[in-house]
Formats: C-alpha cells, sequence, structure tokens
C-alpha cells in the first residue's frame, strides 16, 4: 500500500467512508432506487445504519448513513451525471468514485422451506455470508453501544433461534444466487463456560455436510482455553474472539457488560490457545481505532502478530441512538491510521501471517482483504483438520 | 479438554509431515504395494512364460510379487487381514500364473487353492474349540480341578497353570484363557487384595496366559499355526505327521519349557499371601452357579473325545473330514446352536490361512521356491542346529508384532526351498517355524492369551516384557535341544 498508489487512495477513501459515514442525495430516494441497502427489509430500529457499496476494484464496504456524524458527512451518495443507470460518491474536495451496489435482493427475497426470508436470516456480504443463528444471549443491553462500523449491518431476528435447516437453507440460497462460498456464523453466550461453543457445533458440522464451504466463527472464548480445540474439531476454520482494546479499561468503556463476565485475560487465553490449534493466520481479533492511543495499539498489533494472531483494525463508531454512550464521537485523522495500518502489514508479512491459506471473516471485512480461498485450501483445511485432531 | 461425556481430544502438533507419515501410512504402504505389484507386472512382460529351474519366468516374478505384497500387507497390518486374503484371490486370479489357461480356467484353479482341506479342519477345529467353550466343559473340568486340589495358594496358581497347559491341547490358546480368566478374577475378587500389589495374583494372570500359550503348541487344535505349517508340506507332497506323532515333537518342546515356566513363575512372582480360604469359597460359588455336569456337557466332551479317536485312528489325511464331522453332529444334535458357534469363528484368519495356502501353491507350481532358496541360502548358517536356533529367534520375534498366521506363511514357504540346501527335513524346518511361532512371552499384541491376561491391571507391560523375554530367551534353547535330542532322530 505504497502512498500514492491506487490501493492507497482506495484505503483512504474506504477509512474515510468508515470514519465520516455518507449521505444519500434525495434524488436518489425520490426515484424510488433500491439501493440494496442493508436497511430495505429492517424491521427493528437501530440495525439500519449502513449501506454496501463496491468501490472501483470490488471492494465491499459498509457505511454509515444514519448516524449524526453521517449526517454531516462531506461524502455524497447520488446518481451519476448522465441519468440514473449508475451512481458515485461525490466529495467537496475530491473528484467523483464511481461505484456500483452488490446485488443481494435475489438471495433477500428467497425463503427457506420452512417459509423464513434468507434476508432475515443472514446478510451477504461479499463472498461470505454472515448468520447469527441467536438471538444475543447476554443479560438486556450488553452489548449498547453494540456494533462498530466496518461490519455489515446487523439482521433482525424473527425469531430466537433459527433451526439449522433455516441456516443451511440461508447459506445454500447464498450459495446459489449471491455467490456465496464462505460462512460467518456469529454466537456468544457469555453465562457459559464453553462460551456458546455448544449450541453453535450443530450448525457448523451441518454446513460442512452441506456446502463445501470454510466456516469462520465469532463466539465469545470458553473459560478453559484448551476448548478452542472442540470448536476446531467441530469444523470451524477461523475464529476470531474481539479484544476491542489492548487496555481492559479502555475495551470496557464500549463492552461494560461483556467486562463483567469475561475477562481480557480469558480472551487472550483463548486467542493464545486458538492460534496454536488453528492454521496460521486464521485466528484474529478486533481492536477499535479511537479507545485508547495508537502508540498502544501499534504496541498490540506487533504482540498479537508475535503470538500467531491477526489484529483487525476498525475505526470505532457507535450505532444510532448510541452516540452519547461512546467515549469519542468526533471523526479521526486519517493518516496516523493509515501509517498503522501499513505497519500492521509489514508486522503481518515478518510473521507470515498476512496470506495464510485460511481467513476469517473479520480480518477480511476490516482490511483491503478479498479473500477467496481455492478448491486447495478448502482440501487443506479440511486434511490439516483430520491429520491433526486425534480423538 | 472437551465437554460433557465426550472422549478428550488431542491436538498433534508434530511437523505435518510427521503427522501425515503417522496417520496416513497404510495408505502409503497400500500404493507402495499396488506399485510393486505394477513394476511387477510389467517387468514380467519382458521374461519367458518358462524357464528352467532357478531362472526367473514371468509367472515366477508374478507369483513372487504377490506373495511379497501379502506379507507385506499382514506384515504391516496396513488393511484388515480378510481384505489382504481376498485381495490374495483377485490378485492370483488375474495374474496367469500358468500358461495356456484361459481367466476362467484361471479362477477355478486359484479356487482349488484356496479350497484346501486344512482350511477345513480349522473350520472345523474352530466349530468344535467354540461348541467346549460354549458348553462350559473346560469351565467344568477346571474349576472341579481347582476346587478339589487347590488347597494352598501355591498348589493352586500351579493348578490353574497346568490346566490352561492340558486344556490348550484340545482347545484353542485363547479360547481357554478367555474361559479361565473369569475363574483367575475370581479368586483375585476373594482374596481382596489392592489391584497390582500382590505378586502371587500377578503371577496367577500371567501363569494363565503362559500355561495356554506353551499348551496350545502340542496339537493341531491349540493354535492355528501346527495346521497352517502342515498345509504348506502337504502342497509340496510331503507326508505329515498325525495327530498323535505331531506329539513326538511338540511335547519334547513343550514339556520341558512349560516346567521351566512353572518354576520361573515361582521365582519371578513369590507367594505373598498366607490363605486362600476366600478364594476356595468363590470357586465353590462358581462351580454351584454351572451347577451339574449335565448331559449336555457329557455329550459334546464325548463327541469331543470321538474326535480325537478318529484323528488318531484316520491320520492326518482325514483330520478335516473328522473335525467338520464332529462339528456337525455338535450342531445336527442341537448341542450347541450355530448362532453360538459363528462368532467365535475367527472367520478372518480362516480366510488368512486359505490365501496363504493358495499363495504357497503359486510359488510351487511357478517354480519359485529355488528362486528363493537361490537368494535366501547365502544368509543361513550351515550347521542344522544353528539354523533351528535363527529360525526360533526369528519367528518368536516376529510373532511378538504379528500375527501367528502370517509369520508361519511368510517363513514356512521360503524355508521349505532352502531345506534341502541346508540338510534340515522338511517337516522339521516347518515346526521350527511353527512351534516357537506360538511362543510369544512379551507383549499383549503378540498373542491373545496375553493380552487377555494383560486386561486384568494387575501388573504392567513392562513386568509382562521383562519375564516374557527371558522366557522368550529359554526358550531358543530348548528348542534346539528338542532338535538334537528328539526330532533328529524321527527324520
Amino acid at each position: 500500500m505504497a502512498p500514492g498508489s491506487a490501493s492507497a487512495g482506495l484505503a483512504a477513501v474506504r477509512l474515510d467512508l468508515i470514519n465520516q459515514g455518507l449521505r444519500v442525495d434525495d434524488a436518489l430516494v425520490a426515484a424510488g432506487f433500491t439501493l440494496a441497502l442493508a436497511t430495505t427489509d429492517t424491521r427493528t430500529p437501530g440495525t439500519s445504519e449502513g449501506i454496501d457499496l463496491l468501490l472501483p476494484g470490488g471492494l465491499w464496504t459498509s457505511v454509515s448513513i444514519a448516524t449524526t456524524i453521517a449526517r454531516a458527512s462531506p461524502w455524497l451518495l447520488g446518481f451519476a451525471p448522465g441519468g440514473q443507470e449508475s451512481l458515485q460518491l461525490s466529495h467537496r474536495n475530491r473528484p467523483s468514485i464511481p461505484i456500483t451496489l452488490p446485488d443481494t435482493v435475489r438471495f433477500r427475497h428467497q425463503s427457506t422451506p420452512t417459509g423464513h426470508s434468507c434476508g432475515d436470516i443472514g446478510a451477504v456480504h461479499g463472498r461470505w455470508v454472515v448468520i447469527a443463528p441467536f438471538v444475543a444471549r447476554e443479560p438486556a443491553g450488553f452489548d449498547r453501544p453494540r456494533r462498530f462500523l466496518g461490519l455489515p449491518p446487523a439482521r433482525p431476528l424473527t425469531k430466537s433461534q433459527w433451526s439449522i435447516d433455516e441456516v443451511v437453507g440461508c447459506a445454500q440460497a447464498a450459495w446459489r444466487s449471491a455467490g456465496v462460498r464462505l460462512v460467518h456464523l456469529e454466537s456468544s453466550h457469555l453465562l457459559r463456560d464453553d462460551g456458546g461453543y455448544a449450541d453453535l457445533a450443530p450448525y457448523l458440522s451441518a454446513l460442512k455436510r452441506s456446502l463445501p464451504t470454510l466456516v469462520s466463527v465469532s463466539v465469545a472464548p470458553p473459560q478453559d482455553p484448551l476448548q478452542v480445540l472442540d470448536l476446531y474439531h467441530a469444523g470451524a476454520d477461523a475464529v476470531s474472539y474481539h479484544l476491542l482494546a489492548w487496555d481492559e479499561a479502555a475495551a470496557s468503556q464500549v463492552t461494560p457488560l461483556r467486562s463483567r463476565f469475561v475477562s481480557h485475560r480469558r480472551i487472550l487465553d483463548a486467542l493464545v490457545a486458538a492460534a496454536r490449534v488453528f492454521p496460521r493466520g486464521a485466528v484474529s481479533t478486533d481492536l477499535l481505532l479511537g479507545l485508547e492511543p495508537l502508540p498502544a495499539v501499534e504496541h498490540a498489533c506487533a504482540t498479537l502478530c508475535e503470538l500467531g494472531i491477526v489484529p483487525n483494525l476498525t475505526v470505532f463508531r457507535p450505532l444510532p441512538g448510541a452516540e452519547d454512550q461512546a467515549p469519542t464521537s468526533e471523526t479521526a485523522a486519517l493518516e496516523p491510521i493509515l501509517a498503522l495500518m501499513e505497519r500492521r502489514m509489514r508486522l503481518m508479512q515478518a510473521q507470515g501471517l498476512a496470506s495464510s491459506r485460511v481467513r476469517g471473516f473479520p480480518r477480511v471485512l476490516s482490511g483491503m482483504d478479498r479473500y477467496q480461498p481455492s478448491p486447495v485450501d478448502r482440501w487443506y483445511a479440511t486434511a490439516r483438520r483430520f491429520l491433526r485432531v486425534r480423538p | 479438554m472437551s465437554a460433557g461425556s465426550r472422549p478428550a481430544l488431542r491436538f498433534d502438533n508434530r511437523p505435518l509431515v510427521l503427522v501425515l507419515l503417522s496417520r496416513g501410512w497404510r495408505v502409503l504402504v497400500l500404493i507402495l504395494v499396488l506399485c510393486g505389484l505394477a513394476w511387477a507386472l510389467l517387468a514380467s512382460r519382458h521374461l519367458p512364460q518358462t524357464a528352467p529351474p532357478g531362472v526367473m519366468s514371468a509367472p515366477a516374478l508374478r507369483a513372487i510379487a504377490i506373495f511379497a505384497a501379502a506379507v507385506t500387507l499382514w506384515i504391516t497390518s496396513a488393511v484388515p487381514l480378510v481384505v489382504s486374503g481376498i485381495g490374495v484371490f483377485v490378485a492370483l486370479s488375474l495374474a496367469q500364473l500358468m500358461p495356456g489357461l484361459g481367466a476362467g480356467d484361471s479362477t477355478r484353479l486359484v479356487a482349488t487353492w484356496f479350497a484346501d482341506p486344512i482350511v477345513f479342519f480349522l473350520l472345523g477345529a474352530f466349530l468344535i474349540a467354540a461348541s467346549l467353550s460354549a458348553a462350559h466343559v473346560i469351565d467344568h473340568v477346571a474349576l472341579r480341578i481347582l476346587d478339589g486340589l487347590g488347597t494352598s495358594p501355591r498348589r493352586l496358581r500351579q493348578l490353574l497353570y497346568w490346566t490352561a497347559f492340558l486344556a490348550a491341547f484340545v482347545m484353542s490358546e485363547h479360547a481357554v484363557t478367555a474361559m479361565l480368566f473369569p475363574l483367575a478374577v475370581r479368586i483375585r475378587d476373594a482374596l481382596k487384595l489392592r489391584p497390582g500389589t500382590s505378586r502371587y495374583l500377578q503371577g496367577l494372570f500371567i501363569g494363565l496366559a503362559w500355561g495356554a500359550t506353551i499348551g496350545g503348541i502340542v496339537t493341531y487344535l491349540g493354535g492355528s499355526r501346527n495346521p497352517l505349517a502342515m498345509g504348506f508340506l502337504q502342497h509340496k507332497d510331503i507326508p505329515i505327521p498325525g495327530f498323535f506323532e505331531l506329539l513326538k515333537y511338540s511335547l519334547p518342546v513343550a514339556v520341558p519349557l512349560a516346567v521351566v515356566a512353572a518354576l520361573l513363575l515361582e521365582w519371578a512372582f513369590p507367594v505373598d499371601i498366607d490363605s486362600i480360604a476366600a478364594a476356595r469359597e468363590a470357586l465353590a460359588e462358581r462351580r454351584r452357579e454351572l451347577g451339574r455336569f449335565a448331559p449336555r456337557q457329557v455329550l459334546v466332551t464325548l463327541i469331543m473325545a470321538g474326535a480325537v479317536l478318529a484323528w488318531m485312528l484316520a491320520g492326518y489325511e482325514n483330520i478335516a473330514v473328522v473335525a467338520l464331522g464332529a462339528a456337525a453332529l455338535l450342531l445336527g444334535t442341537r448341542l450347541v446352536s450355530w448362532k453360538e458357534l459363528q462368532q467365535e469363528v475367527p472367520w478372518d484368519l480362516l480366510v488368512l490361512y486359505a490365501a496363504a495356502l493358495a499363495l504357497a501353491k503359486s510359488l510351487t507350481v511357478t517354480g519359485s521356491p529355488a528362486l528363493i532358496a537361490k537368494h535366501l541360502l547365502p544368509f543361513l548358517p550351515h550347521h542344522p542346529a544353528g539354523t533351528i536356533a535363527i529360525i526360533a529367534m526369528v519367528a518368536m520375534l516376529l510373532t511378538e508384532a504379528m500375527s501367528h498366521g502370517a509369520v508361519v506363511s511368510m517363513l514356512v514357504p521360503l524355508l521349505l526351498g532352502v531345506a534341502p540346501s541346508l540338510g534340515l527335513d522338511p517337516v522339521i524346518v516347518a515346526l521350527a517355524v511353527a512351534l516357537p511361532t506360538g511362543l510369544a512371552f512379551m507383549l499383549p499384541m503378540g498373542s491373545p492369551p496375553l493380552a487377555i491376561a494383560f486386561a486384568s491391571g494387575e501388573f504392567p507391560l513392562s513386568l509382562m516384557t521383562r519375564w516374557g523375554a527371558l522366557l522368550n530367551t529359554l526358550a531358543v534353547p530348548v528348542v534346539v535341544l528338542a532338535y538334537l535330542l528328539v526330532w533328529s532322530h524321527l527324520r
């Protein structure tokens, strides 16, 4: 990502969009343009924070449109000059950027055998379909502000748990109609010692039986770090346990309730144990930029890379309606963040983490990574599990 | 490491190449074997269909290749025994070992090799042994002996040892051990000693295994090694010792070794308990459970005795007829049911033996023994007693890790080819392999009796290995002395 290069410019744009959000031109709304917004089928307030865009080169990005900051963003999404066929991002001080919108309408309008819309069960993001089979099982209000930008919009759940058939049906629909080739499952149960792994295991094995896919998982860390082996054995190819900040106190600002149940030590122990079990580069953790000084984040990146853990850097932004709970609502300066991301990439390259065969969804999401495993990668992931894990 | 009652998982963090080798070696062996067969098939195209003795012909190369492949699979257990046995049938049928025979005729010929009378004898012997076990005949006899004569700790242990030794004359050694093992467990439980603390009890279980193992080499019924070895001789039209003639060869090994083992037992595992009153009460209770020696047991015993008599009178050629006749009588009179017996018969071993005999026949008809002898001879000493000692040692070492049948199937055909050049009688060579092959004392995988005794949990593996190694070492001079003092005068 050398300064001045196309990808560096794209990274800066992407970061700036995540940082500042984006306004939608009234003409676009008035024209009834579908936009393939993540908001299309939204039924629950607080889940319509963003839309998905494809930047030049097909780089998928989720951008906020609903936060206070976004409403004052210099970026504007509108029709390109000359008609209503193409879209562009315009900026007060920059040249316009042509963009396209991902076509996920076909996927979202498909139904499972039980009659539920696939759009209710999962969200497509690039080659991934992201599914949370359960309603969050934490105490009420646990994760407010529960998301940060960079992630795809959360899908509302119309019931407390999706069945295995529904989840598999949704993944198969995404496979057929949206070109998805990877599945990411999110689940956590902070009150249980296994972090919710046992609930997820049947879904993992059913997905592996039904599709030639790799499955990435974000779960709560288990009490016993060695239980990560159970998760790997069950079929998870990549795992993420999110530290959010290197400093425990800083992390607890955004996840106050999680901090009561899950210590930083428990997360870190699970990450270290997972790095010993999962393929190189398949274990990752999110670090939010904005919660602690950048030098502390850089130190965290170096330490994590040495441990074989991929640090994902994401600019923290609170959800609409939760801005007042965030430690900061100011937009961040881009240059230091871009420099930090560059140094993180070098650290990953030095540790052999940058070009691993198996990668998790959060890692792909937060970086400029267009990961798509080849059949050899899938074979490697399967053979490695068969060879390494013994009853 | 794992949740619930699921077995704990283990992560193998060795280098992937090592993991691959340790997990995939079976596939690797199979690939190598198939490559070897393919190479032999290609190479045989450049060889003549017929050749004078001592010169390699195409059929001989193919037969040797199939033999080597089968032995490799048996040694490594890369595939189940039954699979390699069936594979031998397929390979021999396709190998065109007899020039001029069509595909159908070739298959029919191989089928006749598989249908060797020895295989049918073994089937009959397995069925008879299973009948004795199912009818609790030996159980009754053993209990009578132990309960009546086992009046002191030493006597009780020695009686169990010698009962196992004698019972293995008429039943397979593992069936004997399996039947007497519960009695040994009853004795242990009645004595209420802390597991693994009593040398007496350790000797009780190890002695049971030793007794059955040594007794198992005496007749054609104690194990399948002797009949199998004789089957190889039969293929060469060599006169074979009959049921009782075999005792002249086996008893000079078995009896001295049994005495040595009995003495070793007392020395290595001294009596460290005062009374066996509780054990005697437990045995009496088991006798009460079994009840009287019912007509069923009497009839089974009579049929068994009749079979032994018939074997004595009818000669070796008819042992298969006698064995199957006795089995048919036992089943036909409903003294035992087929359901009881079919699970006791080791069908995979039967296929293995049939395949081994067919392989030997294929080597013979292709003139391979002369070729093998030519290459093997320089490695063997030219003193008969030295050769016997080496054969016995090799057989005993191999049998610690391989199936008995596989060792006999590998060594006997090879050594029969060199026997004349070494000045040894083929029968002696076959027995010099077959008898020591039954004498595995060191490792549980070496023989089923040891595995059963080890399952008692009374002694660590190192104990069994240490004393077993000593007994194995003592067995070699016993075999050599038997050759010098008895066998060499019989042939």
